[in-house]
């Protein structure tokens, strides 16, 4: 009887184990799986950004260099159709860069290493890079400056950059001429609050709930403007997202567009 | 006459060396050219530039071996090294900057006018 009792259960201990051991290999090969898919999705992203980043980056130059007369005078004329080219070339690198974005983050979650980060001087920093493109469209970008201190957001720094920067390139590109982009930063006590008002063309109301959908483009510029990827607020909600905050819109149509976004305040020790 | 400060432009793809490097002598630069990453190596010892701009997808060594061996080896581990790119994956951008890149560029994303900025910002005075 009791030799009984200490074969059954040797056997459920071993049986035990071995369920565990089996666990322990799926959950490895599971793991060795990502790793694989992981470094395929990595080579492939390299290949695409080369193979078409690098003829971009030529007829770049070659544009600029001879927009900046480095070859010799040119005319008004030719002046006019070269920016126009260099135009096409800025924008079909921006197109590259959100489709290899995407790449990137067609997974189910998307990595960010949240470290504490300055919004304000985030913000500033995107306004000062994107006067140029302000000026050359006839529209304005302000930035209220918040009166008190602000504290450090949780975020990931080149991701909420991104984040910034495709909220007031919208704003610009949806302006579509003179007007003006409004951005604020506030302190909400356990967010920081950011917003970008626009004057644009709005958002017509019924469309407004598939605005941070992939590939959406709303039917009163999907005509108009075909310069957009419809990528830029899906992944400014997939990072919003996965760093905890908020994303939400207010727009009327004819009368403009207001993006803003909340993080969280960044607190010592908390993840 | 001061004289023109040495930039090592190190680039595989004739047409942008020919862009770069015809925008950084017109800036005012000396500019040595390498197509490979030994001649980068061999140029960067023996010319000593004041700074290396250095692509990364090179025949033979590529740009992150040829900055590592830049760095081991005291002759040229001062000379600041700017990467000009067209990868820009956050762990190329990382491993640049790990093995002692000043900077990080993307050749599509950068104006040539930014780029000889960048080059002025990083020479050392």
């Amino acid at each position: 009887m009791w030799l009984l009792i200490i074969i059954f259960s040797v056997v459920v201990i071993g049986l035990f184990y071995y369920v565990i051991f089996l666990k322990n290999k799926l959950q490895h090969l599971r793991e060795e799986e990502v790793i694989k898919t992981e470094g395929r999705r990595s080579a492939f992203i390299s290949i695409i950004s080369h193979q078409l980043r690098t003829p971009l980056s030529i007829i770049k130059g070659y544009l600029e260099s001879l927009l900046a007369e480095d070859l010799g005078k040119i005319t008004t004329g030719q002046k006019e159709y070269l920016s126009e080219a260099l135009d096409i070339n800025i924008d079909t690198v921006k197109l590259v860069n959100d489709y290899l974005n995407i790449v990137k983050l067609d997974s189910e979650y998307i990595e960010v290493d949240p470290k504490p980060v300055d919004l304000v001087s985030v913000v500033e920093e995107e306004v000062h890079r994107i006067k140029p493109l302000a000026k050359a469209s006839n529209c304005e970008v302000v930035f209220h400056r918040p009166g008190g201190p602000i504290p450090m957001v949780r975020a990931d720094l080149i991701k909420i950059k991104q984040v910034v920067q495709n909220t007031l390139s919208n704003a610009i590109k949806y302006i579509g001429g003179h007007g003006q982009a409004v951005l604020i930063v506030e302190n909400k006590g356990e967010t920081v609050q950011f917003s970008c008002h626009d004057t644009g063309v709005g958002i017509p109301k019924e469309q407004q709930s598939e605005i941070f959908t992939k590939f959406f483009r709303a039917r009163n510029v999907i005509n108009k403007n075909t310069k957009g990827s419809g990528l830029g607020l899906y992944l400014a909600k997939m990072i919003i997202d996965a760093l905890g905050g908020k994303i939400w819109l207010k727009s009327e149509e004819n009368k403009g567009t207001t993006i803003y976004f909340e993080l969280p305040i960044y607190k010592n020790g908390k993840k | 006459m001061n004289a023109k400060r040495k930039i090592l432009l190190t680039e595989d793809d004739l047409s942008l060396m020919k862009i770069y490097s015809n925008k950084l002598r017109i800036s005012g630069f000396d500019v040595s050219m390498a197509i490979t990453g030994d001649e980068a190596l061999r140029k960067a010892e023996i010319e000593l530039p004041e700074l290396m701009l250095l692509d990364l997808i090179l025949p033979g060594k590529d740009g992150f071996l040829v900055l590592e061996e830049l760095k081991k080896n005291p002759k040229t581990k001062n000379i600041p090294v700017i990467i000009l790119s067209n990868l820009g994956q956050e762990s190329d951008i990382q491993k640049g900057k790990e093995l002692g890149a000043v900077d990080y560029l993307i050749k599509s994303d950068v104006s040539l006018a930014a780029l000889v900025e960048k080059v002025k910002k990083y020479l050392q005075p």
